[in-house]
């Protein structure tokens, strides 16, 4: 290995940081999925007394066996879908226009989509209840896409305006002269040339639904109760549950995002860096 | 017939006129460019030949018919761009069928044209690779290829070859001239390299500043630029430009520049004698460099050489007196050397002269501030 | 040769055409139009459920609501704002805030840049630690909570078990029912779930020093510290400006994983700012005061936001 900028990196010092923190960011994780693999006893002991032949699956079995958390767990896969499909479709809309289009007051519209960002969520969370109470979107999953949407949709704007941005003009112009019509151009070659970026924004927008929490704590109670609030209730603080269901309810919750950044990393890579740039 | 008339064309964003008031007329078949450098409008206007800005005032017109509100693929025109803008996610095939698909023409017909052209080009077998496979020039070719299937009325070029080394832009410019000799179609082409204008145009309109300079023949750009501006900027090296004073008299036109006096006999001049302050122009395959024996003529001064610049086919000698300094062309197998004292000699038929103020060519047979002509014999400059 | 390109004479090339109609208009619309058309529905729907909560939002703050006492609101003006500066329990609030904070940006600041300067150089194995990095990123706050709940949990946390293990510890500590203790651990989780993001960040600002610099850094003689403070620092002044301001704005809105980790506790030990609100919004009901909290927590968030805004935009045109 060729030392670079700074020639002191020694193999041993950069692999063992590596290491060390490899098992930092991994340990939490490959904790609970132990914890969720063994009988409880194995691991409440001091110290921990692990054994392979205990290994089972049956917790996570009996977790989603419960109709409650399957239900959760449907709840969650529905409404992280079609938000992420609302926020990619309203959100190019919107980014389309900022990246490309001379609009008036072009600059209001995007420092208002910067500040909307920013706006906390607890800000929201009472009028948004109020709100869908009017509405009487209580625990519904349109009520969970509306308010997911709309705090997910200035990220999405944002971040798809950052790839847009990025095409050549020149290449709307040639499509222009071919005969496309400004809307054709959009849907024709400015999403198939940003195809990748804008799966980098649907896993976003994907996750940042899956993982959201107050919302779904506050604005369901039984039939639309995401996986994250379900997760929760799990974990008291006063009464001690059966560990290792807590554990695999808490691993079934992580696996879906998990599993996309895995899988599609190359895509979130690219996309969180790209869609971050001022 | 695709005669393509600009009348008074404007353009304007906020307070910035990119384009003002330029009315040119693109004959039938022939090669026009639009020469400038960055910033002096050309593209603008190409985009507004092509239909893709709006114009703030003017119009379009193309074979008499105003096109001016028509959508760009209405226009009957292709455009080749800068930096190809070939489209990544379809490959050979699919770039160059594209506009035809859109009109809707049947499946069939497009096949046959694209083929046809992917042959005219030499692209037949990368007609299925995809656009990052190919190397600059050919995807320059597919670019072209992409026009051509169109059969439009007017080709349009917006600096297609900048962005492609020295000897494939040199190849590529010899294609296009050649294409243009096939096919005639009516051709306009924005560049900013003097040279590629000279080599492939008709007509060339010189721009500045958004307006048209000049407009006129390669060579009457070359040989009559009728502003300091277009004698400076066309033609390799530039004009070699000295500044001073001219005064006409009645037998005789006397430049007084710094440190050098040149003067060129006339005839049959009237009027009081006057004088000016001009800027000379000369090129440098005009000026002759000769040893020093004899008087100094009239119409040449003494100079040193200051610098060589051997190119092989030529040497370029910077020579200078002190305070001016031209350069000149010789035969490369010259025996000169830095320092050398010369004999720099301005042929009268060769120079130019430009109103030092006001820049616009004068012609050195008049006196320009009485109004009065000559008779003159000899060639005119 | 000057052979027409299409033999079968019947179809017309690109020739001019002119047929008006609606599609013709809609070709050629105007660019502002446009974009005007794209950009009115999702700007209604962000008016309609962004714009309108925030406005009601504000009106709560001024008005006092108790649902545990009565359905009725009273106008009271300032009164939320200025209780909520005098209150004890906010100041107390704000002091954990800020240690929170300070501990979290400290810590995943360093740890994201070092990650990020070793990520950048090239070692085998590269590939696979940088997906494996991005794990706490797609973990949920709640989750992360869970996790490091039994990471530091008293009976059977790995860390207790780890450290007893290697000898450290001759009997598991209770880790969470320590105020001081529970908010630094609720910070090491933050820290946990931001680095992978601030890591990603920087080291695209690193990827985008040109080699070059280094090298005439070199020639200048310039040590190793030296290097890295005027190149290597230099060049990612906006990054971290853009962290810390990241990572605070992150601080202050840290709510999902307290909740999880240590619902507020031990007593109110671990009570941040956004916690607060959620205590006066949906524990004591005092839905104006806890608006006037949120509104104060989002002038800051948006101040801060907007100030790094502007600092890396004036940057960037500078250079």
């Amino acid at each position: 290995m060729q030392s670079r900028r700074f020639g002191w990196l020694r193999p041993t010092f950069l692999y063992s940081a590596v290491l060390l923190f490899l098992f930092w960011t991994l340990a939490p994780v490959l904790w609970i999925a132990i914890m969720s693999i063994q009988p409880e006893i194995n691991y409440v002991t001091v110290p921990p007394n692990l054994s392979v032949a205990d290994v089972s699956l049956r917790w996570y079995i009996s977790m989603l066996a419960q109709p409650d958390f399957l239900n959760s767990l449907r709840a969650s896969t529905i409404v992280a879908t079609v938000t992420m499909v609302v926020c990619l479709f309203f959100g190019a809309l919107a980014a389309y226009p900022l990246a490309r289009l001379n609009i008036p007051n072009k600059n209001f519209f995007l420092g208002l989509s910067v500040v909307s960002r920013m706006m906390p969520a607890m800000v929201l969370i009472i009028p948004m209840f109020l709100l869908l109470r009017n509405l009487k979107l209580l625990d519904r999953y349109l009520g969970l896409v509306i308010v997911y949407s709309t705090f997910l949709l200035p990220y999405v704007i944002w971040m798809l305006k950052n790839f847009f941005e990025q095409v050549p003009p020149a290449l709307e112009s040639a499509a222009r002269m071919d005969g496309c019509s400004r809307l054709g151009s959009l849907f024709r070659i400015m999403i198939p040339v940003t195809a990748p970026g804008i799966v980098a924004t649907a896993i976003f927008a994907f996750i940042g639904a899956w993982n959201e929490f107050l919302f779904g704590l506050i604005l369901s109670t039984n039939r639309a109760v995401p996986v994250t609030v379900r997760l929760s209730s799990l974990v008291s603080t006063t009464f001690h549950s059966d560990n290792s269901l807590v554990a695999a309810a808490g691993m079934l919750t992580l696996i879906p995002p998990v599993l996309l950044v895995f899988v599609l990393n190359r895509f979130i890579i690219r996309g969180l860096v790209e869609g971050v740039k001022f | 017939m695709s005669r393509v008339e600009l009348r008074g064309l404007s353009k304007s964003f906020g307070s910035v006129h990119a384009v003002k008031q330029v009315s040119l007329e693109i004959p039938d078949q022939a090669f026009v460019t639009l020469l400038g450098p960055s910033g002096c409008g050309k593209t603008t206007t190409l985009n507004l030949i092509a239909g893709l800005e709006k114009v703030t005032r003017g119009d379009v017109f193309l074979d008499n018919e105003r096109i001016t509100d028509w959508a760009p693929h209405e226009r009957g025109m292709a455009m080749v761009f800068q930096n190809y803008a070939l489209y990544p996610h379809m490959n050979v095939y699919g770039n160059m069928a594209f506009g035809l698909k859109l009109m809707k023409h049947p499946k069939a017909q497009i096949d046959q044209r694209v083929r046809h052209v992917a042959k005219l080009l030499e692209l037949e077998h990368l007609l299925d690779r995809r656009i990052s496979q190919l190397s600059g020039g050919q995807q320059q070719r597919v670019a072209l290829g992409r026009a051509m299937v169109k059969e439009p009325k007017v080709f349009l070029f917006d600096e297609p070859l900048s962005n492609l080394d020295a000897a494939l832009r040199t190849r590529m410019r010899i294609e296009i001239k050649k294409l243009h000799q096939q096919l005639k179609t009516t051709s306009i082409f924005v560049t900013h390299d003097q040279e590629e204008a000279m080599m492939l145009s008709d007509y060339i309109a010189v721009m500045k500043d958004g307006d048209v300079v000049q407009y006129g023949t390669a060579q009457e750009i070359y040989r009559q630029p009728q502003h300091l501006y277009v004698a400076t900027f066309i033609g390799k090296p530039s004009m070699g430009i000295l500044s001073g004073t001219l005064r006409v008299k009645q037998d005789a036109m006397i430049f007084s520049g710094q440190d050098l006096q040149l003067s060129w006999p006339l005839t049959g001049v009237t009027g009081t004698p006057q004088e000016l302050p001009v800027l000379l122009g000369i090129r440098a395959e005009d000026i002759t460099l000769t040893t020093p024996n004899e008087a100094l003529a009239a119409n040449a001064f003494a100079a040193t050489v200051a610098l060589l610049e051997p190119l092989g086919s030529d040497t370029y000698v910077e020579v200078s007196n002190g305070s001016s300094s031209v350069t000149a062309r010789v035969e490369p197998d010259r025996p000169l050397r830095v320092g050398d004292s010369v004999v720099v000699t301005v042929p009268r038929e060769k120079l130019h002269l430009f109103h030092a103020e006001s820049e616009q060519r004068l012609n050195p047979y008049t006196n320009p501030t009485a109004n009065l002509s000559t008779t003159e014999t000899g060639t005119r400059g | 040769m000057n052979e027409s390109l299409s033999t079968t004479p019947s179809l017309p090339s690109a020739a001019p055409t002119r047929s008006p109609g609606f599609w013709q208009r809609f070709h050629r619309m105007d660019e502002i139009k446009f974009g005007l058309i794209l950009l009115s529905p999702t700007a209604l729907i962000l008016l309609v459920f962004l714009g309108i909560p925030i406005v009601y939002a504000i009106v709560m703050s001024f008005q006092q609501i108790e649902l545990t006492i009565s359905p009725d609101r009273k106008w009271v003006g300032l009164d939320n704002y200025a209780h909520l500066l005098q209150d004890r329990i906010v100041h107390e609030s704000i002091t954990r805030t800020l240690y929170f904070s300070f501990l979290t940006i400290v810590l995943s600041i360093l740890m994201a840049l070092g990650l990020a300067l070793i990520l950048n150089e090239p070692f085998r194995g590269r590939k696979p630690v940088r997906v494996l990095m991005m794990l706490p990123w797609a973990v949920a706050p709640v989750v992360g909570g869970v996790l490091w709940r039994y990471v530091f949990h008293s009976n059977y946390g790995l860390a207790n078990a780890t450290l007893y293990q290697l000898g450290f510890i001759e009997s598991y500590i209770v880790w969470l029912d320590k105020a001081a203790l529970a908010i630094s651990i609720a910070s090491v989780a933050t820290t946990w779930k931001s680095v992978p993001f601030l890591t990603l960040i920087m080291l695209a600002a690193l990827q985008g020093i040109p080699e070059q610099l280094y090298r005439a850094a070199r020639m200048d003689g310039a040590g190793l510290w030296a290097r890295f403070r005027y190149v290597t620092l230099a060049h990612l002044r906006n990054t971290l400006i853009f962290s810390i301001v990241l990572q605070t704005i992150v601080s202050l809105q840290t709510f999902d994983l307290i909740f999880t980790l240590t619902r507020g506790g031990p007593g109110q030990g671990s009570v941040v700012l956004s916690y607060l609100v959620f205590i006066n919004a949906f524990e004591r009901l005092s839905l104006g005061r806890a608006s006037a909290m949120a509104i104060l927590l989002a002038i800051f968030i948006i101040l801060l936001g907007s100030l790094s805004f502007l600092s890396t935009m004036s940057r960037n045109e500078r250079t």
